[in-house]
């Protein structure tokens, strides 16, 4: 058996006001925020601190992992894993992997790191979800989408959370992609279809066909992870799973999507409405599909001080203007 | 050792030169040294150069072109801002030790057009110094000197408005405007507590001396002045940055330490001083790193007026580097030629009474350290 | 900044790797020494400690006319000078700060971020941050 023994996060201070946003665009007001890295921010200094955070609060010398994996949907100039372990003081023999696209590559690192970990071919491994997201302005992205990095240890023994089964749903479809030369990804043109066919189908997929294969009832669970979205309600509806159950965490409403930090995020947040042996069903969704874990708390309060961290980070704040934002994201500025 | 002696100055206004290329500058430089003498200099009597440029040419290669005295001995030597003093220091040591008799220095900079790489465009030695400007470098000290003295924004303000004052009377001076402690204050921030008028400007400009062997001056004049002290120091602030670098210049103190040692003079025996106001911070500072006042009391010591021109230790009659303008390889030779006219009774609206014994002081700062040089003068009998 | 030169002061940089001298046992960062720069004393051996990012700050400035590097990142950028808490006085940026907030005396904390790019490719450091106890 495998899971989670510790976990570190790193959101940057700056949000924007929904609100903001919408008004530049002669939209109605929308209440939220989403995080925004600074200038000298970006997905390497994210993972950086998330990944020191995961190793502090699971009280493990960095030279004891084994494999480190670093997934993100954020086009990366160079591969991150190999620096991050670098910059952790990681053996330079540690297995390094980075994994993208998708905002689902998170939970499929985790799967493989515990496979890594059981098959006993590393003691401990890190898992880093991270991104800072480039939405194009004036899209529904942009209202949605924020930046932050979730990291956690995964090892074999003083878990806080184990994987107890994992089930995936995957298919060729494609609903954002990305144009050589052009700054943005593109999209299909029609929400309702990447809802349903997209986020709806693989989601409760994934998560129906896990909880028939572990014999699972939804009443049997205490808390439900699923990707930070506006539609997890019918998500969870498709899966019979009672409102109460879904998440509807203080991070995701502080910081917006945070695509593959997100369920890491909430996971942490999780830990402190859980007692031993409650289950956790969590439900990853990017382009190309979902994964669906089960976890169970083994002891969950191993995470109380992340999740304090995390409580902290939430209501630490700088608020910026829309001008500003595009300036952060490099979308207006000095040319070079 | 041999006593040495200045027998010529002469400088170029100091400004914005768009139409003077460096060639020019130091052209009108040497000319106006030449000029300067008072009873006339053969050229050929000039037997060494040193050249004090911070990056505005390469090696000694302008000067046999610029100045047409072809085949002798030419040094260029570089030493952050405080290259026209460590320039005057070096040709001095070669009259001490006997081996010239007439030298000549120059000093130029061209900070405005040619290409020159120099404190602006300076590269941080590593990581940890990326982003820092000289007003940033210098800032530092000034909110540390605030935290720990009391040192207020408006006597940084008085350095300024002292300093403009006194170039308002300098035809070569950069800036000929006066300000008041009002404007200096609300003047654009550029590195809290700095603000543009507590800065020194980006200066085009040359300036030259002619040194030669005391027991020979008066075949050029009888009014020669002589050098009586020099003193130079460096420093690190490698990691080591001590509670006295935040809060002054310990080279400056090590420097006139040594210079006042060789003149067998002290603080009080200065009559006039040129001191490096890069900032008016520095200013401030350097009252104290000096000797002329107790360490924390340089705002005191430019609010009650003492460093005045009428006051009891006129600082930077010139108009300083705030006024007068900072081409940096120029400058320690600039305040070489104030001096030597001062104590001739030269200067004009200038000019500090009786005059007998001048100080000069020449800082160069970055991150990893300074250097600092003190020259003494003193009146020629 | 030429490649070579941030890759071989990359460990230090990334790894926060300091040196003590081994006679007067201040402690220097970044770059070792073979010689102290306070006491002058040949290290015989190159003492390395990994640096507490946690400290104070000493001084500071708010630059608002950039200075070389720093255009990328925009005015206002505070330089500070800071002691940390087990060693060592560090010159540095302080990040994700407001510029009327900086007081000597604040305590901080080093982060790995981003201090400009070369050719295109980010270099990294570490720069300070606010910490609210």
């Amino acid at each position: 058996m495998a899971g989670i023994l510790g976990a570190g996060m790193y959101i940057p201070l700056r949000r924007v006001a929904l609100t903001e946003i919408s008004k530049a665009w002669g939209n109605e007001d929308i209440p939220g925020e989403i995080s925004v890295a600074g200038l000298d921010e970006d997905l390497f200094t994210m993972a950086v601190s998330a990944g020191r955070g995961a190793l502090q609060y699971s009280n493990i010398e960095p030279d004891r992992i084994g494999i480190i994996y670093v997934c993100t949907g954020t086009a990366s100039k160079s591969p991150i894993a190999s620096r991050l372990a670098f910059a952790l003081g990681a053996n330079s023999e540690t297995r390094v992997m980075d994994l993208g696209l998708s905002a689902r590559s998170t939970t499929q690192a985790i799967l493989c790191c515990s496979d890594v970990v059981r098959a006993g071919s590393a003691k401990y491994g890190i898992v880093v979800g991270v991104d800072n997201p480039l939405p194009e302005p004036g899209s529904v992205d942009e209202m949605s989408w924020g930046a932050a990095a979730a990291a956690v240890v995964i090892g074999s023994e003083g878990m806080a959370f184990s994987i107890a089964g994992a089930k995936s749903c995957s298919s060729a479809f494609t609903e954002r992609w990305t144009v050589p030369g052009a700054q943005f990804q593109r999209q299909t043109a029609f929400p309702r279809f990447t809802r349903d066919l997209g986020y709806l189908h693989h989601s409760s997929s994934a998560g129906s066909s896990l909880m028939t294969s572990l014999k699972i009832k939804p009443e049997d669970l205490s808390v439900v992870i699923l990707q930070n979205s506006v539609v997890a309600d019918r998500a969870a509806k498709a899966m019979n799973i009672p409102q109460g159950k879904v998440l509807r965490s203080e991070s995701g409403k502080a910081f917006g999507d945070t695509g593959c930090a997100a369920v890491l995020l909430d996971l942490v947040e999780s830990s402190s409405r859980v007692k031993g042996g409650d289950k956790v069903l969590m439900v990853s969704y990017g382009i190309g599909g979902s994964d669906a874990i089960c976890l169970v708390a083994e002891k969950p309060e191993n995470l109380k001080d992340s999740a304090i961290r995390l409580a902290k980070f939430c209501n630490d704040k700088t608020l910026i203007d829309y001008a500003t934002l595009l300036r952060l994201r490099r979308i207006i500025g000095p040319a070079h | 050792m041999l006593e040495v002696a200045v027998i010529g100055c002469g400088m170029t206004p100091f400004g914005e030169h768009y139409g003077k290329s460096l060639r020019n500058l130091v052209e009108d430089a040497y000319l106006s040294t030449i000029r300067s003498v008072d009873k006339g200099i053969d050229p050929k009597d000039i037997q060494a150069v040193w050249y004090g440029t911070l990056a505005s040419s390469w090696a000694s290669f302008p000067i046999p072109d610029f100045v047409g005295l072809s085949q002798l001995p030419v040094s260029r030597l570089e030493n952050a801002c405080a290259t026209g003093s460590d320039a005057f220091r070096n040709a001095c040591f070669s009259v001490m030790a006997g081996i010239y008799d007439v030298v000549l220095v120059i000093g130029a900079e061209k900070m405005n057009d040619e290409p020159c790489s120099s404190l602006w465009n300076y590269q941080a030695m590593e990581n940890w110094n990326i982003g820092r400007s000289m007003p940033g470098v210098f800032a530092l000290r000034a909110t540390r000197h605030m935290h720990e003295f009391g040192t207020k924004r408006e006597q940084l303000a008085m350095v300024s408005v002292k300093n403009h004052h006194n170039g308002a009377l300098n035809p070569r001076a950069h800036f000929r405007f006066e300000t008041t402690v009002e404007k200096a204050l609300k003047s654009r921030m550029i590195a809290y507590p700095l603000g543009l008028l507590d800065c020194c400007p980006m200066t085009d400009g040359a300036a030259a001396a002619i040194i030669c062997r005391a027991d020979i001056a008066k075949k050029y004049t009888d009014a020669s002045v002589q050098v009586v002290g020099l003193g130079l120091a460096t420093d690190t602030s490698y990691g080591t940055m001590t509670d006295e670098q935040l809060v002054g210049f310990p080279t400056t103190t090590k420097a006139a330490k040594e210079a006042f040692q060789m003149a067998k003079l002290e603080p009080k025996d200065v009559d006039v001083v040129e001191l490096h106001d890069c900032f008016t911070i520095t200013e401030l500072v350097s009252y104290e790193d000096l000797g002329f006042c107790k360490k924390g009391e340089g705002g005191k010591f430019v609010e009650e007026g003492r460093a005045s021109l009428g006051g009891e230790t006129p600082v930077n009659p010139s108009g300083g580097l705030l006024a007068k303008g900072h081409p940096t390889g120029a400058t320690g030779v600039a305040q070489i030629v104030e001096v030597f006219e001062q104590v001739r009774g030269q200067s004009g609206k200038r000019q500090v009474a009786d005059a007998e014994i001048g100080l000069t002081h020449n800082l160069g700062v970055a991150p990893e350290g300074s250097v600092g040089l003190v020259t003494i003068l003193r009146r020629g009998t | 900044m030429s490649d070579p030169f941030v890759w071989r002061e990359l460990r230090d940089e990334y790894q926060l790797v300091a040196q003590r001298c081994s006679s007067c046992g201040v402690v220097i960062y970044p770059m070792k020494h073979k010689i102290c720069p306070k006491c002058g004393k040949i290290q015989e051996e190159t003492k390395e400690i990994k640096l507490n990012p946690h400290g104070k700050i000493v001084t500071y400035t708010v630059q608002y006319v950039p200075g070389p590097g720093a255009k990328e990142f925009g005015p206002p950028m505070i330089l500070v000078i800071c002691d940390l808490d087990d060693g060592g006085r560090i010159n540095g940026i302080l990040t994700d700060c407001a510029p009327d907030s900086v007081k000597i005396g604040m305590r901080v904390k080093l982060e790995l971020r981003s201090l400009y790019t070369s050719n295109g490719l980010d270099v990294y450091s570490h720069k300070f941050t606010p910490i609210k106890e």
